[in-house]
């Protein structure tokens, strides 16, 4: 190679590397670019309220496809447990369920989507963690879906606590965090562990489904999921604890509370309606002759709450109306009216020993 | 007995059992094959299912195709709505059509109907599939399915093609300041992964374009892939261009031809004639690569098997929907790979462009 030609080489090369640092460092400087670009968007421009009364619907950012949660169904309709809490702000703001309009995002962009306004509410089973809350800016208006790592186990094995699988053989996914919560907590409670790893969930699944081993562990959604796979998924189940804490909410843009605040109480107005037993079916009913003053106030009978959030005076009728109580879309989505067949276990109202405690209406 | 036979089963003999340890081998693979084979016929014939409402059809051993006839309009045309649907197809068959001119003998310049391609295609997409004058607006987040492969398809390797060429043309100029430009974008884009590119499309660009201007998504995933095909392309074209004879370019010198009608009408027709096996290998390659969008949330061919298969009435039909997806991709390149054969046959044949034979 010539002098001339190695020269031109390495100055090539050069100019190369120095973009692609460009780039990286682009890359790193994400999240401060994108907490700059936050701030601004909330402030100059009108609030995410009037922006979706203009336009008419609400833009909603789901999965690609989790079973229960937001899948399109068999007309190509976005349905689902994270889709019905969308429904509901949409039918709290607009009077209309159907005014959504789903937005399927990967994890990687789910909040880029949410802070560049792309979308107005992200219901994408988010875990609720503070370094998410730190620095990402958004805000979280709620749990609606309590997760975390369980064990899943055959019915007729015997085990039915998290202490029965002292000396068990657990499945697992290698390499996640999930491997690494296992092992932490069988050495933390003096457990002994006999542990397979697996590239896949499923893999994991097939061994217990075959008798390799004693549980599988994973999220607890997840093994619903796989269970629904299972050849006889009736002789199966989750043992009831959980070892680790996976909070699932919707998550909004920082800096516009009256949104955050919508969000949060039509979740909210979901869980009142389980606990008093306002339903979809019964809600005109109560509405014409409830005397509980709560489910007075929630349907915008009496009290003016919903006038406060900026909202019509039947707000809280039009959700349960519409999507109907937490419990109902717990059923149709995840639970017993599903394939899923999910316990409510944590995810119970407070009432029945759950950790769901809908805020007062009042 | 036959006598072809015979000598059939002595090749056979030579050619398979010649020593007992191939012998061995020789039956192990057989027995291999028709091992797979069987399996493979009773899953997706004998044991398959073909109708059924949801995963209660399915059958152990067999494939639930019923699951690829219930959700084959998303296959196709994503969650576009139904009522619309007659807009992709005409969307498809005006771009089809588009290519009748190439074959009219009276159009010699096809260099201007390459020129219209890039200027039509988009306004029929505009129009038809996007909508919005004249037409409902159908939302991009709506694209899907066969149909969002082939447009990202169709305009990646349109667009690529003209900037390839100038760029593969800029890395030969004896004009440094071009050259040295030519050389760092061919050099940057192919080392950076197709990912990044649709990462940095999708997820860094909103944040750098002024608060209310929104570029669709759809649009800065295209552009994206047209920069990182027209790299790829300007080397294979750099590599027809250096295979040209230096008697050629002198040729068209001594016919006072300037530089654009040298490489119009005697450099650039030998050069694409001699890359049209490499443009095709790379075409083939550019579809598949599309299927990456599915990492940015956009279901393509590929991408929408997930959201379809998580479906609670057809859980866990993955693997009937990537066959399907693999098959109609084997399909598509399959038919390119011999389309570029026969151009190449045609080629080879006939006196290149713009010279009257």
């Amino acid at each position: 190679m010539s002098l001339k030609a190695t020269f031109k080489l390495s100055a090539a090369a050069l100019i190369t590397a120095l973009l692609s640092l460009t780039i990286v460092s682009c890359g790193s400087k994400e999240t401060a670019v994108t907490a700059e670009a936050t701030a601004a968007p909330a402030e100059s421009s009108t609030s995410t309220l009037d922006l979706v009364k203009e336009r008419g619907k609400l833009i909603l950012g789901v999965t690609a496809g989790v079973p229960g949660y937001s899948a399109p169904d068999g007309e190509g309709v976005w349905q689902g447990f994270d889709v019905d809490l969308g429904r509901a702000v949409a039918a709290a703001v607009l009077g209309d369920p159907d005014a959504v309009e789903c937005r399927p995002l990967s994890a990687k962009e789910r909040f880029t989507a949410l802070q560049s306004g792309e979308i107005d509410l992200l219901c994408r089973v988010t875990t609720w963690t503070a370094t998410r809350d730190a620095e990402l800016g958004v805000n979280f208006a709620g749990v609606n879906y309590y997760d975390g790592q369980g064990f899943m186990v055959a019915k007729d094995s015997g085990i039915k606590t998290l202490a029965d699988l002292d000396g068990a053989t657990i499945a697992v996914q290698a390499g996640t965090t999930t491997e690494l919560n296992l092992s932490d907590y069988f050495r933390k409670n003096g457990m002994e562990l006999e542990l397979i790893t697996f590239e896949a969930n499923e893999q994991a699944a097939a061994a217990l489904e075959a008798g390799r081993a004693d549980a599988v562990t994973s999220d607890s959604s997840q093994l619903y999921a796989l269970r629904t796979k299972f050849k006889e998924p009736e002789n199966f189940d989750l043992v009831p604890e959980l070892i680790s804490k996976e909070p699932l909410g919707p998550v909004v843009r920082e800096g516009d509370d009256q949104w955050l605040d919508i969000v949060t109480w039509s979740f909210m107005t979901m869980l009142n309606a389980e606990e008093y037993g306002v339903t979809s079916a019964n809600v005109d009913e109560m509405k014409a002759s409830s005397d509980n003053p709560n489910v007075k106030r929630m349907l915008g009978v009496e009290g003016g709450v919903w006038e406060g959030f900026g909202l019509g005076a039947d707000a809280g009728y039009a959700i349960i109306k519409s999507v109907g109580n937490y419990g109902e879309s717990f059923d149709r989505n995840l639970g017993a009216g599903s394939p899923l067949n999910i316990a409510r276990g944590y995810n119970a109202l407070w009432v029945d020993g759950g950790l769901q405690y809908g805020m007062p209406i009042r | 007995m036959n006598k072809k036979l015979l000598e059939q089963l002595k090749k056979i003999r030579q050619d398979y059992f010649n020593s007992p340890g191939n012998a061995i081998l020789s039956l192990l693979m057989l027995f291999l094959l028709v091992k797979v084979g069987i399996w493979f016929i009773s899953w997706a014939f004998i044991n398959a299912v073909w109708t059924g409402e949801n995963n209660e059809a399915a059958r152990p051993g067999g494939a639930t195709w019923a699951f690829i006839i219930k959700k084959i309009r998303f296959f196709l045309f994503g969650f576009y709505p139904k009522e619309h649907i007659w807009r992709i197809i005409v969307t498809v068959a005006l771009m089809g059509a588009s290519f009748v001119p190439y074959f009219m003998k009276r159009i010699h310049h096809k260099v201007l109907v390459f020129i219209a391609h890039m200027i039509i295609w988009p306004l029929i997409i505009g129009f038809f599939l996007a909508g919005g004058i004249g037409l409902e607006q159908v939302s991009t987040n709506n694209w899907g399915g066969l149909s969002l492969t082939f447009i990202l398809s169709a305009l990646g390797l349109l667009y690529s093609f003209p900037i390839g060429i100038l760029l593969a043309l800029g890395r030969r100029s004896e004009q440094p300041v071009i050259r040295i430009l030519s050389t760092v974008y061919i050099e940057c884009f192919r080392g950076i992964p197709l990912i990044t590119i649709l990462f940095m499309s999708s997820v860094v660009v909103p944040f750098f374009l002024p608060s209310g201007v929104a570029i669709d998504k759809i649009i800065r995933v295209v552009i994206g892939m047209t920069f990182f095909q027209s790299a790829y392309l300007a080397e294979v074209i750099r590599g027809g261009l250096q295979a040209v004879p230096k008697g050629q370019y002198e040729a068209a010198d001594s016919l006072g031809f300037k530089f654009g009608l040298q490489q119009y009408l005697v450099i650039m027709p030998q050069v694409l004639k001699i890359t049209i096996a490499n443009i095709g290998g790379i075409s083939i390659s550019f579809i598949k690569d599309t299927t990456l969008v599915l990492i940015i949330g956009m279901f393509d061919l590929l991408g929408i098997v997930k959201p379809l298969a998580s479906d609670s009435n057809w859980l866990g039909m993955e693997p009937e929907g990537l066959i399907f997806a693999g098959l109609v991709y084997w399909g598509i390149c399959f038919a390119i790979s011999r389309l570029t054969y026969k151009i190449e046959v045609k080629a080879n044949t006939l006196p290149a462009a713009g010279v009257k034979a």
